[in-house]
């Protein structure tokens, strides 16, 4: 009851018309930023993280959810109209949305994914609210031990749901960001790690250019390099599909399914949109009635990847409120952010700044409202979005990203730093290791290195409060879990305990 | 964005992962050996106390990313059916592809941006030249190079101006 009072006291704070103008301009920045193929929400945050950091912390929280909703939701735009998702989030919309759109349904498809995005929004902001204080009762809990299984684990889960097709390309891809987070001073003793004398690199390396590095310049490196014209783009035509009541009605079971999917995934570490989006729409072809028309034009199809990915904002803010763990690229740069502006996540947020967990809440309301009013609205410009050329728009992009890496530190040597990951990051895209488990390894990775030397200090080098402490103990489960059910020799291993079973039962029942 | 190695079959995946095998097992062996040439304890140097010291989480990370890469090598050589002369040539075709070349083209321009441009000459002008090349290097339509100009001085004088007189970002 109290947090529903927080939530709509914060709610009031917030509806002035200054926040309600810089929320409308950040989101429609976000709906451009995400329509445009070759920029996403975490490029978008990633670029206003430094250029926010002039505001007040208030404002700054406005834009960075503004463009980050925006972004999210304005994927499926370029996804239906030109068949290229504009973030990672909207490929599964691709297989629905651009059917519909070539059917001269675009308006409908438009329509539905606009009001998917706000439904699903709105369910990951009711899951912030309801769950980010439980969990943080928890994490009160834990211990070094607890916090250096935390981040081992949300390496290793990222990398085996954000790989395409090994696993051990995730995990490698995390090793190598844990291994980056090594350079500079460490946390206990100060001692220089990896610098070899070079002033830039005593500080570490700043995630926010290696992320704009792993995730932007590969985007501008693709773009220029494959030569692409534009295609043609069908017009968006008139909307005739249901209306938000009647979608509820008829695809309820679809949208809470999705939204709890989409929250659900998007408070794993690192995992973020896109999987929970993928795993949304494969588990409602799985589930639904007429299977067939997935792939064709489903507005269930539709529905499901678009509630999923938007409630896993709110799914992804979890972990990052209650364990200062990001859920998502987005929100590790968001983490980023929130350092800046003094706020520091974890299971003292509540302490140091009681009200903020409803303030996020009621902020990613409002911004669910914003993105609904200014998405359909975009929807009519969006055939002009689209047809930027990539030639004109990526040269664009770089300059942006300088300027994003540079003005976070006013340090030159940033720019170098995003350079050398944006080489690493296109090199590992092309050998299909993906990026996100990289960046969560240089966030994690001095969480995991201090816990794990604390808690072994603590006890005296003995690797007991590792398997003995509850929590700990669960999560080192879940690792030991992550890893074997990757691995073949398990799922022979299961197949064969299978088929023994079935020959046991077998052979019992010709006995009876 | 299209993987142009789409149509690469999974051997051919598998033989490019040999050598990221070899690459990452070179690493993972700096990463551990720098970690062992660390001190073991900092402030009493106790040797007992080796769980503590700065080189001990290099160490773990060094030692994963060596078993890994050695799983991906022996995955690698595995499903890859062997390098032969043939794949070799391949790939050196492939490197004198269009594509490699307009790879190459637009991080040499990047990288000019970076090291040299904002280094030696103002940021208005260096952003300028930036936008102005890549427009009329990697020009796919038949857009006037007028237009391309006035696109690139528009663009560079609004983000210039606006970044650092409203936004009050100072500019590399």
């Amino acid at each position: 009851m109290t947090q529903i009072i927080a939530l709509f006291a914060a709610f009031i704070k917030f509806l002035t018309i200054k926040n309600i103008l810089l929320l409308s301009a950040s989101s429609i920045a976000g709906i451009i930023m995400g329509a445009l193929p070759g920029l996403s929400a975490t490029m978008g945050i990633a670029l206003l993280t430094g250029l926010t950091y002039g505001l007040p912390t208030e404002a700054a929280l406005i834009v960075l959810l503004g463009i980050y909703v925006g972004a999210i939701y304005g994927g499926s735009i370029s996804a239906i109209l030109i068949g290229i998702p504009g973030t990672g989030s909207a490929a599964a919309t691709v297989l629905d949305g651009h059917p519909l759109a070539k059917r001269g349904q675009g308006g409908t498809a438009l329509s539905l994914t606009t009001i998917a995005s706000f439904i699903g929004t709105l369910f990951g902001m009711l899951c912030l609210a309801g769950f980010t204080p439980l969990l943080q009762k928890i994490a009160l809990n834990f211990t070094s031990a607890e916090y250096a299984l935390l981040a081992i684990f949300g390496v290793l889960i990222c990398g085996s749901l954000t790989a395409q097709g090994l696993p051990l390309k995730g995990w490698i891809g995390g090793f190598v960001g844990l291994a980056a987070s090594c350079i500079g001073f460490e946390g206990i003793f100060g001692y220089p790690r990896f610098t070899f004398g070079v002033v830039g690199l005593m500080g570490g390396i700043a995630f926010v250019p290696a992320m704009i590095g792993l995730f932007g310049i590969p985007s501008l490196l693709n773009g220029l390099s494959q030569k692409k014209n534009n295609t043609d783009i069908p017009t968006v035509g008139k909307n005739e599909g249901p209306g938000i009541f009647a979608m509820l009605k008829k695809y309820f079971p679809t949208i809470l399914r999705s939204g709890l999917i989409g929250t659900g995934v998007g408070s794993i570490p690192g995992v973020g949109e896109d999987v929970g989006a993928w795993l949304s729409y494969d588990t409602a072809k799985k589930s639904s009635k007429h299977p067939e028309e997935f792939g064709q034009g489903s507005y269930e199809g539709l529905i499901a990847a678009e509630t999923a990915n938007n409630s896993a904002i709110g799914g992804a803010l979890i972990p990052l409120l209650s364990l200062a763990i990001p859920g998502s690229a987005p929100t590790a740069v968001l983490l980023g952010a929130l350092w800046l502006h003094g706020i520091r996540p974890g299971p003292m947020l509540t302490f140091e700044f009681p009200t903020f967990i409803s303030e996020m809440s009621a902020l990613l309301l409002l911004a669910a409202f914003t993105m609904r009013i200014f998405g359909w609205i975009a929807c009519q410009f969006a055939p002009k979005i689209v047809k930027v050329p990539v030639y004109i728009l990526m040269p664009i992009v770089g300059v942006l990203s300088i300027i994003g890496s540079y003005a976070l530190n006013i340090n030159t040597f940033d720019l170098y730093v995003m350079f050398a990951f944006g080489i690493i990051g296109y090199i590992f895209e092309k050998l299909n290791y993906p990026a996100a488990p990289v960046v969560l390894g240089i966030i994690l990775g001095p969480i995991a290195d201090t816990n794990v030397r604390r808690a072994l200090q603590a006890s005296h080098g003995s690797l007991t409060p590792f398997y003995t402490r509850p929590i700990a103990l669960i999560v080192l489960f879940l690792i030991i879990y992550t890893i074997l059910s990757q691995l073949k020799i398990t799922s022979r291993f299961f197949t064969w305990v299978k088929s023994k079973i079935k020959k046991t039962s077998k052979a019992n029942s010709i006995k009876e | 964005m299209e993987n142009p190695l789409h149509h690469v079959t999974h051997r051919n995946i598998r033989k490019i992962d040999v050598f990221s095998g070899i690459l990452l097992l070179a690493f993972g062996l700096f990463v551990l050996i720098s970690g062992l040439r660390m001190p073991v304890e900092t402030l009493t140097h106790d040797p007992n106390k080796w769980y503590i010291g700065p080189g001990f989480f290099p160490e773990i990370i060094g030692a994963g990313l060596i078993l890994q890469s050695l799983v991906l090598l022996v995955i690698g050589i595995r499903e890859s059916g062997g390098i032969t002369r043939q794949d070799i040539l391949r790939a050196f075709a492939f490197l004198k592809s269009n594509i490699v070349i307009r790879f190459t083209i637009a991080l040499a321009l990047l990288a000019l941006y970076i090291f040299v441009l904002l280094a030696f000459i103002p940021y208005t002008a260096a952003t300028f030249i930036y936008l102005f090349s890549n427009m009329i290097i990697f020009k796919t339509d038949n857009k006037s190079v007028w237009k391309l100009l006035l696109i690139s001085v528009i663009c560079s004088v609004v983000v210039a101006y606006g970044f650092s007189h409203f936004a009050r970002i100072p500019l590399p």
